[in-house]
C-alpha cells in the first residue's frame, strides 16, 4: 500500500495542476441587469391574456352554435338564411363582438408578446404571421384541420388571416354567402355569412392558442433585457401598421381590397401596442432616470406624445372623419418619425445601462 | 432694531430672488423640448393647410417661428439665415395654400435645427461642458432599426465619459455616430425625393431636409477631396425640381447626387470597425455556397428555405462590402468595382433561383464566390483579415436566427444543420482564443450549444427533442447571454506577452497530459523482455512531434483553410488513435494472444509482414497517434494566440508547457518502475482503460459536431461541464453506448485473456498428467 502512495500522490498532483489551468482569468463582469421589479409587466400581460381568453372561449361557443345551425340545414347557406335570418344575423354579430373582445385585449398585450423573444412566436401564430400564399418563406408551417375533413395548409395567423376575413366575409373561400345583414336593402363590404367549418376550426384553434400563450406568459420571467428589446423592436413598427391603416377600409372605404383590418381600425391595434409598451417603460423608467434624467424625460414625453397622437386620430376616425390617402400618408410619416426617434432614444439608454437588446 | 429690519429685508429679497430664479429655471425649455415644439407646430400648420384652414396654419407657423427665434438664438449666423429664409417660404406657401411648399419648408427648418444642434454640441465638447453637450445631443435623428443593425449609441456613451476622455476622442466618437446617421438620412431623403409613387408633400419635405442636413457633412466631404459647392448646387436643383414636379429633372439631380456621394464616407470606420466589417464580409460570403448547395440539387431548387438563407447571407455580405467600398476603392478602384459587380451578379443569381428561374448550378455558384473571395483577399489589407471575434459573433447571431426561423417553420432538420454551422463558426473562430482566457465560459457555451449546462437546456437537445419554438427561443436566449459574455471577455482579453505565454503553456500542458498518461504507463510496463518495444513508441512520439511542428508551420501559411477543416481532421485522427489504442490495449493484457493471433494470421495468409513487424508498426502508430491527436488540437488553439501576440511569445509558452509535460512523464515513468510488476500492470491497465473511455467520449462529441454521427439526447440526464471536459461524458445515447462498449471490450478482452490462459494451463496440466509414468 505504501508503494502505491507515490502513484496516488502523482495522480493527484497531475489533476490538481491541470485543474488549476482551468482557473484562467475570470471573464469580464456580466452586463449589469440592475435590480428592477417587472412583476407588474407580467401581471399586465396575464390580465389581458385572461380577458382575451373570455373572448376566444365565447367565440368558440358562438362558432359551435353557428356550425350546428348550418349543419342542421345541410350547409345550404341560402336555405339557412331564408329560414333563420334573425338567428344567423345575431350569431354573426355576436361573433364579431367576441372577436373584438379577443383582438382588443390581444392588442393591449401585443407590444409585450411580440417584442419579448421568448413569447414572440405567439404573435406570429395568433396575430402577425403571413400565410403560405402571401409569403412562403416566412410563413409558419402549420395545418388547420376543419371539421368536414378538409385542411388549410400554412393558413397564416388566427386573427387576420383566418377569423377576420371569415367573420366579415372579405375572403371568398371563407365565406358561405353574402347577405344583407343590416336589412337596408344592399349588401356592402363586411356583410356575409361565414363559412361554418372555417369559423369553427379557427375559433377553437385560437382558443387553444390563447391558452398556450397564457401558459407561456405564466412561466415567463421578465428581464430588463426583455423589456428593452420589446421597446426597441416594437416601437419602430408603426410605419407598417400605418401603411395597413391607410389601405384598410377605414381609409379607403369601400374601395379597400384588404381582407384584414375591417373589423377594427389598425389604430386600435397601434393604441393597444403603445399601451403595453408604455406599461413596460413605466416599470424600467426608474432605471433610466438614474442613468440620464433628461433622456428619461424625453422618452416619457415621447410616449405620451405618440399615444395622444394616435388617440386623437382614432377619435377623429370614430367621429366619422374621412381621411384622404394624402392625409393618411402625412399622419403615417409623422408617426413613423416619432416612433423612430423614440426607439433611438430607448436604444441610447439601453446602451447607458449596458442592457443587451436581443436580436 | 434697525439692524434687525435690514437683515430681515435682505433675507426676504434673497428668498424672492431665489424663487424667481427657480421659477425661471423651471420654465426654461430644454433644447429637445424646443425642437419638438417647433416640429409639432409645423406639423399642425401642414395639417391646417391640407384642411384649407389658412388662419390656423399661419398661427401655428408663427408659434414655431417664435420658439425657434427664442430658444435657438445662439445658433450660428449661417443656420439662422437658413431658418429665416425657410420660415419666410413657409409663410408664402401657407398664403398660397400650397401644402407642398409648406412641407418643403418644414424639411428645411428641421434640418437646420439639427445642424444648429450639431454645432452647439461640438462647441460644448470643445469647452468641456458635459451638461450642455448632453442637452444638445438630444436634438438629433437616428438610423431606423434593421435586421442587421440597431441605432448606435457611440455619441451618448462618449459624452458619458467626457470627464475621462480627451475632447478629440469624444469628438471622434460623436462624429462616428452622428455623421454616419446624417449621411444615411441624407441618402434616404434623396431616395424619398425621387420616388414618384409617394405623395408630393413627402418628397418635398425630404428634399428640403436633405439640403439642410448637407452643411453638417460638407466639411468631411471637402476634407476627402469632394466639391462641396457642386453638391450644394445639385441639392438646390433637386428641391426646385420637386417643387415644380419636373420628374426628369428630379431623376437627373438624384443620379448626379448619388454619383457625387458614392465614395464618400462622412464618418470613416475605425480600424477595428473595418476589420469587423471585413470579417463579416468573408464569413457571410463563405456561407452563401454552403446554403445554396443545400438548396439546389441537379440544377433544381429542392429547398427554398436554403435559398432564402443564402440570400440573407448575401445581403449581409453586401452590406458589409458597402461600408468598406470607399476605402477599398482607394486601394484598387478597378478591382473594387469588379468585386462589386461580381457580388451583384451573385445576388441576382440567388434571386433568380429564388424565383425558380434560371437556377445556376452549384459548382458555378461556388466557383463564382471563390473567385470573388480571392479578389477580395488580394485587395483587402492583411490586418483586416486577421480573425475578428466581433465579426464572428455578428455572423453567429445571424446563423442562430436561422435556427429559430427553421424551428418556427417546423423544419428541425434544417435547424440542426444551422446549429452545427453556428457551432462551427464558434469552434474555429472565438473559441480557441476564449479557451486561453476563460475555459469555464467555453465549457458553458459548449454546454448551451449541445446538451445543456447546469440545469439549462442545450440547443442541440431541444432541437433533437423537437421542442416548441418558445422553448428553443429560450435556450437560444441563454446561449446569447453567454456569447455576449464571451464577446466582452475577448474584447477585454489581456494581450500582454506574459499572459499569452502562460496561456499557451497551460494549453500545451493540459492537452499533453492525456498522451503522457498513455505513453508513460505503457512504456513503464515495458521491462525485461519487452524493453525492446520502447523504441518504436519513442519513434512514434518523435514523428508526431515533427508532424505537429509541420502542422504549426502549415497553419501560419494556410490559416483559414486549416481551421475550416480542423474538426474533421481531429475526428479522423481521434478515430485512428482509438483504434490503435484498442488493439494495443488488447495486446497489453494478453501478449501471448497477440503473438498467437499474428502467428496464425501469418500461417493462414502467408503475409509478407512478420508478427514482429506488425507489433513494431502498431507501437509506432500508437506513439504517433496518441501524441499527434493532442498536438493537432493544440496547434488549432494556439493559432488564436499567435494572432494575438506573435509566434515568438507563443513558442515560449509552448516550451514551458512541454517542459511540464516531460517532467510529469518522467515522474510517472519512474514511480511506476518502482511498483511491483503485477500490481503496476493492473493499475496501469485501469488508467489506460479510463483514458480510452474518455477518448471515445470526446471523439464521439467531435464526430457529432461535424455531423458524422447523430445526436440523440438522453432526456432528463445532464452532466456537469467538467464531466465532459475531463471524462468525455456527454448526455447522448451515442456517446454513452460507445463508451460503455469500449469499457466492455477492454474488460472483456482482459477476462477473455484470463480465461484463455486458464484453459492453456489446464491443457498443460492434463498433458503433463498423461506423460507421468504409471
Amino acid at each position: 500500500m505504501t508503494r502505491l502512495l507515490p502513484l496516488f500522490a502523482l495522480l493527484l498532483t497531475i489533476f490538481t495542476l491541470a485543474a488549476c489551468g482551468q482557473t484562467a482569468p475570470e471573464p469580464a463582469p456580466p452586463a449589469p441587469e440592475t435590480d428592477v421589479d417587472l412583476t407588474a409587466v407580467k401581471q399586465y400581460a396575464l390580465d389581458h391574456a385572461a380577458q382575451m381568453k373570455t373572448g376566444t372561449s365565447a367565440l368558440a361557443a358562438t362558432a359551435q352554435t353557428y356550425h350546428d345551425l348550418l349543419a342542421a340545414n345541410g350547409f345550404d347557406y341560402a336555405a339557412a338564411w331564408a329560414s333563420h335570418p334573425d338567428e344567423l344575423t345575431q350569431l354573426v354579430l355576436q361573433a364579431r363582438d367576441n372577436w373584438l373582445t379577443a383582438s382588443n385585449n390581444y392588442e393591449l398585450n401585443e407590444g409585450i408578446v411580440a417584442g419579448v423573444p421568448s413569447l414572440a412566436f405567439y404573435d406570429t401564430w395568433i396575430d402577425a404571421g403571413p400565410s403560405g400564399a402571401e409569403d412562403p418563406a416566412a410563413a409558419y408551417q402549420w395545418t388547420l384541420a376543419l371539421p368536414n375533413g378538409d385542411s388549410l395548409e400554412n393558413p397564416g395567423n388566427f386573427f387576420h388571416s383566418l377569423l377576420e376575413p371569415t367573420i366579415w366575409g372579405t375572403k371568398a373561400e371563407f365565406t358561405g354567402l353574402k347577405v344583407d345583414l343590416d336589412g337596408d336593402g344592399t349588401i356592402t363590404l363586411g356583410e356575409a355569412l361565414p363559412d361554418a367549418n372555417v369559423l369553427l376550426a379557427a375559433a377553437q384553434g385560437l382558443d387553444q392558442a390563447t391558452g398556450e400563450m397564457t401558459a407561456a406568459i405564466e412561466t415567463w420571467q421578465p428581464t430588463v433585457s426583455d423589456a428593452f428589446t420589446a421597446l426597441v423592436v416594437m416601437i419602430p413598427t408603426m410605419n407598417e401598421y400605418f401603411e395597413q391603416w391607410k389601405l384598410s377600409a377605414f381609409v379607403a372605404g369601400q374601395a379597400s381590397e384588404e381582407t384584414a383590418f375591417i373589423g377594427a381600425s389598425r389604430l386600435v391595434d397601434i393604441a393597444g401596442i403603445l399601451n403595453g409598451l408604455d406599461v413596460t417603460y413605466d416599470n424600467v423608467g426608474v432605471l433610466v432616470a438614474s442613468a440620464d434624467k433628461n433622456q428619461h424625460a424625453q422618452i416619457m414625453d415621447g410616449f405620451a406624445d405618440l399615444q395622444n397622437y394616435v388617440a386623437d386620430l382614432h377619435a377623429q376616425e370614430a367621429s366619422g372623419t374621412d381621411f384622404t390617402s394624402q392625409q393618411a400618408d402625412l399622419f403615417g410619416t409623422e408617426a413613423q418619425a416619432k416612433a423612430t426617434a423614440l426607439a433611438g432614444q430607448v436604444a441610447q439608454v439601453a446602451a447607458l445601462l449596458n442592457v443587451k437588446i436581443a436580436e | 432694531m434697525m439692524k434687525r429690519k435690514i437683515i430681515t429685508l435682505v433675507i426676504g429679497v434673497l428668498l424672492v430672488m431665489g424663487t424667481a430664479v427657480s421659477a425661471l429655471a423651471a420654465d426654461e425649455m430644454q433644447p429637445w423640448q424646443a425642437a419638438d415644439a417647433v416640429r409639432d407646430a409645423l406639423f399642425a400648420a401642414q395639417k391646417a393647410v391640407l384642411q384649407a384652414d389658412n388662419t390656423a396654419a399661419l398661427a401655428e407657423l408663427q408659434t414655431a417661428q417664435a420658439v425657434a427665434e427664442e430658444e435657438f438664438a445662439g445658433f450660428s449666423p449661417a443656420v439662422q439665415s437658413v431658418l429665416e429664409q425657410a420660415f419666410a417660404r413657409a409663410q408664402t406657401a401657407v398664403t398660397d395654400q400650397d401644402p407642398v411648399g409648406v412641407a418643403a419648408a418644414r424639411g428645411e427648418i428641421m434640418g437646420a435645427l439639427y445642424w444648429g444642434a450639431y454645432e452647439s454640441l461640438q462647441q460644448a465638447i470643445t469647452t468641456g461642458d458635459q451638461e450642455a453637450a448632453q442637452a444638445w445631443l438630444l436634438v438629433r435623428e437616428f438610423r431606423p432599426s434593421t435586421r442587421f443593425s440597431r441605432p448606435a449609441a457611440d455619441a451618448t456613451l462618449a459624452l458619458q465619459q467626457m470627464d475621462t476622455l480627451a475632447p478629440d476622442a469624444v469628438q471622434a466618437q460623436v462624429n462616428a455616430d452622428l455623421l454616419d446617421t446624417y449621411q444615411a438620412r441624407l441618402v434616404t431623403s434623396l431616395n424619398t425625393a425621387v420616388d414618384a409613387a409617394l405623395v408630393p408633400e413627402r418628397r418635398a419635405e425630404a428634399a428640403g431636409l436633405a439640403a439642410a442636413l448637407w452643411p453638417i457633412l460638407a466639411p468631411a466631404y471637402t476634407e476627402q477631396g469632394g466639391q462641396e459647392k457642386l453638391v450644394t448646387a445639385q441639392l438646390a436643383e433637386l428641391q426646385t425640381a420637386v417643387l415644380t414636379g419636373n420628374e426628369s429633372q428630379i431623376a437627373a439631380a438624384h443620379a448626379q447626387l448619388l454619383e457625387a456621394l458614392s465614395s464618400f464616407r462622412a464618418a470613416p470606420l475605425s480600424p477595428e470597425e473595418q476589420a469587423r466589417r471585413a470579417g463579416q464580409l468573408m464569413r457571410y460570403l463563405s456561407l452563401v455556397p454552403v446554403e445554396y448547395g443545400r438548396g439546389v440539387t441537379d440544377g433544381v431548387v429542392m429547398q427554398e428555405l436554403e435559398i432564402q438563407e443564402a440570400i440573407t447571407f448575401m445581403d449581409g455580405a453586401q452590406a458589409a462590402f458597402a461600408d468598406l467600398q470607399p476605402t477599398l476603392a482607394e486601394i484598387d478602384a478597378a478591382q473594387t468595382q469588379a468585386v462589386a459587380q461580381s457580388l451583384q451578379q451573385a445576388a441576382a443569381n440567388l434571386q433568380a433561383a429564388n424565383r425558380q428561374e434560371n437556377v445556376v448550378p452549384v459548382p458555378q455558384m461556388t466557383a463564382d464566390i471563390q473567385k470573388t473571395t480571392e479578389s477580395l483577399t488580394a485587395i483587402v489589407p492583411p490586418e483586416w483579415l486577421s480573425q475578428n471575434a466581433d465579426a464572428d459573433f455578428d455572423v453567429l447571431a445571424s446563423v442562430l436566427d436561422q435556427v429559430e426561423t427553421a424551428v418556427q417553420a417546423g423544419d428541425y432538420k434544417r435547424a440542426e444543420s444551422a446549429r452545427l454551422e453556428a457551432y462551427a463558426i464558434f469552434d474555429v473562430g472565438p473559441e480557441p482564443r476564449l479557451l486561453a482566457f476563460s475555459p469555464a465560459l467555453v465549457a458553458e457555451i459548449d454546454g448551451l450549444f449541445w446538451q445543456g449546462y447546469e440545469g439549462q437546456d442545450g440547443l442541440a437537445q431541444v432541437i433533437a427533442l423537437q421542442e416548441e419554438p418558445a422553448v428553443v427561443a429560450a435556450a437560444r436566449t441563454k446561449l446569447d447571454a453567454a456569447l455576449s459574455q464571451a464577446q466582452l471577455t475577448l474584447g477585454d482579453a489581456p494581450s500582454s506577452p506574459t499572459a499569452v505565454a502562460t496561456n499557451a503553456a497551460i494549453i500545451v500542458f493540459r492537452e499533453g497530459l492525456e498522451s503522457v498518461v498513455i505513453l508513460a504507463a505503457l512504456m513503464a510496463s515495458m521491462v525485461g523482455a519487452y524493453k525492446r518495444f520502447r523504441k518504436p513508441m519513442v519513434l512514434g512520439v518523435a514523428l508526431s512531434l515533427v508532424a505537429t511542428a509541420v502542422t504549426f508551420w502549415l497553419a501560419q501559411v494556410i490559416l483559414t483553410s486549416l481551421s475550416r477543416y480542423g474538426e474533421r481532421l481531429e475526428a479522423v485522427v481521434s478515430l485512428l488513435a482509438i483504434a490503435i489504442l484498442l488493439l494495443i490495449t488488447n495486446w497489453f493484457f494478453h501478449k501471448t494472444y497477440w503473438k498467437d493471433w499474428m502467428k496464425g494470421f501469418h500461417q493462414q495468409k502467408r503475409q509478407l509482414l512478420s508478427a514482429e513487424t506488425g507489433q513494431f508498426v502498431g507501437l509506432v502508430m500508437l506513439g504517433f497517434t496518441s501524441m499527434y491527436r493532442e498536438g493537432f488540437e493544440t496547434v488549432l488553439f494556439l493559432q488564436a494566440l499567435v494572432l494575438d501576440a506573435g509566434t515568438k511569445v507563443v513558442l515560449e509558452g509552448v516550451g514551458l508547457g512541454l517542459l511540464g509535460v516531460i517532467v510529469v512523464g518522467v515522474i510517472t515513468f519512474r514511480v511506476q518502475q518502482r511498483l511491483p510488476y503485477k500490481k503496476m500492470l493492473v493499475y496501469t491497465g485501469v488508467l489506460i482503460g479510463i483514458v480510452l473511455v474518455t477518448m471515445v467520449g470526446k471523439t464521439v462529441h467531435v464526430m457529432q459536431a461535424v455531423g458524422w454521427l447523430g445526436i440523440t439526447p438522453i432526456k432528463g440526464l445532464t452532466f456537469p461541464y467538467w464531466a465532459g471536459l475531463w471524462f468525455g461524458l456527454y448526455a447522448t445515447w451515442q456517446g454513452l453506448i460507445l463508451q460503455v462498449s469500449a469499457a466492455v471490450f477492454v474488460l472483456g478482452s482482459y477476462f477473455g485473456a484470463e480465461w484463455l490462459q486458464a484453459r492453456k494451463r489446464q491443457h498443460l496440466h492434463s498433458g503433463q498428467k498423461k506423460t507421468l509414468p504409471a
